[in-house]
């Protein structure tokens, strides 16, 4: 039997906080340990979940380049152009750049406001993919 | 408490350097002596040594002076948005008002005379209990229902915003115009802190910092803000505010800056409590009255939506020095992390 990746991170995590980390009398050492394990374990989850992670962020990110493009058919260059950037990839970060020209344009307008109401969704997704790994 | 070494000096060598130092400095000819030099292990920006110094005088009278000593060790959290010189100045001005805080005696901007940049203030008696440890929170719940520090609490706040901060000099801080100015500087000071950090960020933020421009409240009475005004930053004497502590961020704006932080449900657990020791209505009451300033409820949810900006930027730093290899404290690589914990609650704020 072959552990995974994933399963020896949280083991090594495991053993630094039961075994290793009350061993140490060092307060500021101890407080290391304690944060090597919890770093350990974070990172055994997010090997767990990144290829499902990677899947849903692309079928998010699909699905959202196909309604943006028309919500912003008349959107200024600005826009266009990180619109054009962000349809060029496969993952939400280039939304940085496109939600900075939306709000740029005002978000009073309703073509940005539109965009924003497609765009927060798919954040939101996100971040709660992400908070499986953070808390 | 941990005896640590620092990157640059260990306890037993900081013992020498500083007793030497204050020989000079309180021109005795024979020795100080130093004891219970302990380096508190909480904090993450500037190291924070207390110490007791003794000495026999010219006329061979015993002397002595109870100290704190904070070191910028070069690679601290935030040591670019506060340095040890702006704290000293702040500490001295503060000498001249109510505001409870310790008294500055000297600032070493040469790394050669006590090890790295410090300065040096006086130890003031208290307690700080942690309001995120158990122990902290029920010290904090207790404190409440005996009815003394909640007033204290808000008294010392109601004392940083009724600084007349033009006349004690604090106008060294930068003073803002009336207006947006003050809410749109705070926003471009955390982008700043981002952009240093070098971290990707999330889409999120620009969200975030997008609505902080186009809704950026406008601020018609300037007052000292502390920036950072919880329990955990002040320490406790007898039940009452001995001293406020952690002048680090401390502005020249709007006071609902700190009101915001005094409500936000950030700076309490598992209770009603402001800031985990004082009743909202009583917080309510005796602010407006010792203040003459109203609450803006409205303004207080803005501010909080500011603060997630600032928790992001905090973290985005603090991870940014681990990834750059300036600072090795895993805490700084456990960050990464509160990053997305920030931006989620930030996304919630925002709506969605």
């Amino acid at each position: 039997m072959t552990l995974t990746s994933s399963d020896i991170l949280k083991r090594l995590a495991d053993t630094i906080r039961n075994d290793i980390g009350p061993a140490v009398s060092d307060e500021y050492i101890r407080t290391q340990a304690f944060m090597a394990s919890v770093i350990l374990s974070k990172l055994s989850k997010q090997l767990d979940l990144e290829a499902a992670h990677n899947l849903a962020e692309e079928a998010d990110v699909e699905e959202l380049k196909l309604r943006l493009q028309t919500v912003l058919s008349d959107s200024p260059p600005s826009v266009q152009y990180q619109l054009n950037n962000f349809l060029q990839q496969s993952h939400i970060m280039p939304l940085t750049s496109l939600l900075t020209a939306l709000h740029e344009w005002g978000v009073n307008n309703s073509e940005a406001s539109d965009a924003l109401g497609l765009i927060r969704p798919v954040l939101r997704a996100d971040i709660d993919r992400r908070m499986e790994i953070a808390t | 408490m941990s005896k640590k070494p620092t990157a640059e000096v260990s306890a037993d060598d900081l013992e020498i350097i500083i007793s030497n130092y204050l020989a000079k400095r309180l021109e005795v000819s024979g020795n100080v002596s130093i004891s219970d030099l302990t380096r508190i292990a909480v904090g993450w920006s500037h190291e924070t040594w207390l110490f007791d110094a003794d000495w026999l005088n010219n006329d061979g009278e015993h002397q002595r002076l109870e100290l704190c000593l904070r070191r910028d060790p070069g690679n601290a959290l935030l040591r670019e948005a506060s340095d040890l010189e702006e704290q000293f100045k702040v500490l001295k001005c503060l000498e001249k008002t109510d505001v409870p805080s310790p008294k500055a005696y000297w600032l070493e901007l040469d790394s050669g005379t006590l090890g790295a940049p410090a300065l040096i203030m006086e130890k003031i008696p208290g307690e700080c209990p942690s309001p995120w440890r158990k122990e902290g929170r029920k010290f904090y719940t207790d404190a409440a229902k005996r009815e003394v520090l909640p007033k204290s609490f808000v008294d010392a706040l109601c004392s940083i915003h009724n600084v007349d901060w033009r006349s004690c000099g604090l106008d060294f801080l930068g003073v803002p115009a009336m207006g947006k100015d003050f809410a749109l500087a705070e926003i471009a000071k955390w982008q700043s802190l981002i952009t240093d950090s070098a971290h990707p960020g999330h889409p999120i933020l620009a969200d975030l910092i997008g609505w902080l421009i186009s809704n950026a409240p406008s601020t018609e009475r300037l007052t000292l803000v502390h920036g950072a005004y919880r329990t955990g930053n002040v320490l406790i004497k007898s039940d009452k505010v001995s001293a406020v502590l952690d002048w680090e961020l401390q502005v020249i704006g709007d006071p609902m800056y700190d009101v915001a932080y005094m409500l936000t449900e950030l700076n309490r657990e598992d209770t009603d409590l402001l800031s985990n020791v004082v009743p909202r209505d009583l917080f309510f009451r005796r602010y407006e009255a010792n203040t003459g300033i109203e609450i803006d409820e409205d303004k207080c949810r803005y501010f909080q939506l500011l603060y997630a900006m600032r928790s992001a930027a905090f973290w985005m730093s603090a991870a940014g020095l681990y990834a750059q290899s300036k600072n090795t404290d895993l805490r700084l690589a456990r960050t990464e992390w509160s990053i997305t914990v920030a931006l989620e609650r930030a996304a919630q704020e925002l709506g969605y």
